[in-house]
C-alpha cells in the first residue's frame, strides 16, 4: 500500500482549509472587526450624548425648582427687560416718575425705529454694538416742564424705574421771565430681549 | 540479536500515518481557533448591539422627558438670558447724579444758567448762561476743569464766547446794570456716569 495518497490527501485538507480561513478571515473577521470598532464608537458617542442629556435634564429640574421658588425675581426681570416693546410700561413709568417728581411730560415721540436704524448701520460699517448681543434698543424723546429740583428727581426715577431705561442725552432750557421753571429734551433708551 | 523485516517497507507507511495525523490535528487546532475567534467576535458584536440599544432607547426616554420639558426649558433660557443681557446693561446703566452734582459744586452762586445741553455718545456739554462778574466765571472754570491740584469730572472746559449785554429793568426798562452771557464747553468720559 502506498503512503502517498494519505499525505496528499491530508495536506490538501490542510490547504483547503487555509484557503477558507483566509477567505473567512478577510470577508467575515476583519469587517466584523471594523464594525465592532464602529460599534464602540458609536457607543461611545451615545452614551456622551446621554451623559450630556441626563446632566441637562437634572439642571433644567434643578432650575425649575429655583425658579419656581423666585419667581417674583422671575416677574422682575420680565418688567425690567421684557421680549417685546412694551412701550405701554414705559409710558406708564415715565408718567409715574413725572408724578412722584412734579415734572409734567408734554411729549413723548417714539423713535425706536431710528435707534434701530441707527444700530444697524453701526453694525454694517463694523463699529460693534453698542449693546450687549440679543439685547435691541429702543426708546423714546421726551419733552418736559419741571423746575431743577424736579428734574432731579424725575431723573433719579427713570434710573431706578423698574423697566431699565438710561437716559443718553439731556438738554435743558430756562424759560424766559420764569426763572426757576425749564423745560427739558431727554432721550430714553430702553431695552428689548431679542428672544429667538 | 538479527531481526528479520517481515513486511519490508511498512516503516514509510507508519511515518505517513503519523504525518497524516499530525496535519489533521493542524486543521483540527486551525478549526477551532477559526471557531473561538468566531464565537469571540460574535459575542462582542451582540454585547455592543446590546449596549446601543440599550442606550439608544434611555436617550430617547431622556429626550421625550426633555421635549415634555420644553416649555420650561425655554422658561429657563428666557431668564438667564435675560439675567445676562440685564447685568451687561447695569454695567453700562447711566447715572447722571455725578456730573450734575459736580456742576452745581463748581458752577458759582451768581451764575444762571439757561441752556444746558449733553450726550453721553460723546461726553459733549454746552452750557449757556448769565454771570455779573466775568472773574468768577473764569475761576470757575479753572475749577471745573480736571487738573493734578483738583480732581474734577469734566477732562477740559472751553470758552468759546462771552457777550456783554444790559440788564434792564422789566418794570420801568431803565438800565439797571449789566451782566454776561457765556457758552462754555466741557468734555467728560461719558464711562463716568456708567455702572454706578
Amino acid at each position: 500500500m502506498s503512503s502517498r495518497p494519505l499525505v496528499n490527501t491530508a495536506y490538501l485538507i490542510l490547504v483547503g482549509e487555509v484557503l477558507v480561513a483566509a477567505i473567512i478571515v478577510f470577508t467575515v473577521f476583519v469587517p466584523s472587526v471594523k464594525n465592532i470598532q464602529a460599534d464602540r464608537l458609536a457607543l461611545s458617542e451615545t452614551n456622551a450624548e446621554l451623559a450630556e442629556r441626563t446632566r441637562f435634564l437634572e439642571s433644567i429640574d434643578r432650575k425649575r425648582v429655583a425658579l419656581d421658588q423666585n419667581q417674583t425675581d422671575e416677574q422682575l426681570l420680565a418688567v425690567a427687560l421684557p421680549v417685546d416693546d412694551d412701550i405701554d410700561t414705559v409710558t406708564r413709568l415715565l408718567y409715574q416718575a413725572a408724578q412722584t417728581s412734579g415734572a409734567t411730560i408734554n411729549t413723548i415721540l417714539n423713535n425706536s425705529s431710528q435707534i434701530e436704524r441707527t444700530e444697524t448701520t453701526r453694525q454694517v460699517q463694523g463699529e460693534g454694538s453698542s449693546v450687549p448681543a440679543q439685547i435691541q434698543p429702543l426708546g423714546v424723546e421726551i419733552k418736559l416742564s419741571s423746575n431743577y429740583q424736579q428734574l432731579r428727581v424725575f431723573l433719579e426715577e427713570i434710573e431706578k424705574s423698574a423697566r431699565l431705561m438710561d437716559v443718553t442725552s439731556l438738554a435743558i432750557k430756562s424759560l424766559e421771565n420764569q426763572p426757576d421753571a425749564l423745560e427739558a429734551d431727554l432721550d430714553i433708551h430702553f431695552y428689548k430681549y431679542a428672544h429667538e | 540479536m538479527a531481526t528479520v523485516n517481515l513486511a519490508p517497507n511498512t516503516e514509510y507507511l507508519l511515518v505517513a500515518r503519523r504525518r497524516q495525523r499530525s496535519i489533521f490535528t493542524i486543521v483540527a487546532i486551525v478549526a477551532v481557533i477559526l471557531l473561538v475567534v468566531w464565537f469571540i467576535i460574535f459575542s462582542l458584536q451582540s454585547s455592543l448591539d446590546n449596549q446601543i440599544e440599550d442606550s439608544r432607547g434611555r436617550l430617547r426616554a431622556i429626550e421625550s422627558e426633555i421635549a415634555r420639558l420644553a416649555s420650561i426649558a425655554e422658561r429657563i433660557e428666557l431668564f438667564e438670558g435675560r439675567l445676562v443681557g440685564l447685568d451687561q446693561l447695569l454695567a453700562s446703566h447711566i447715572n447722571w447724579d455725578p456730573l450734575l452734582k459736580e456742576i452745581e459744586r463748581l458752577l458759582p452762586p451768581t451764575a444762571t444758567l439757561t441752556h444746558l445741553t449733553t450726550q453721553t455718545t460723546d461726553g459733549g456739554l454746552e452750557m449757556v448762561g448769565f454771570i455779573n462778574n466775568l472773574d468768577q466765571l473764569s475761576q470757575a472754570l479753572a475749577s471745573l476743569e480736571n487738573e493734578p491740584q483738583h480732581s474734577s469730572l469734566f477732562s477740559s472746559a472751553r470758552l468759546t464766547s462771552v457777550t456783554r449785554e444790559p440788564v434792564v429793568d422789566s418794570v420801568s426798562s431803565d438800565q439797571i446794570g449789566e451782566r454776561y452771557q457765556f457758552t462754555v464747553q466741557f468734555k467728560y468720559n461719558p464711562e463716568v456716569l456708567r455702572g454706578l
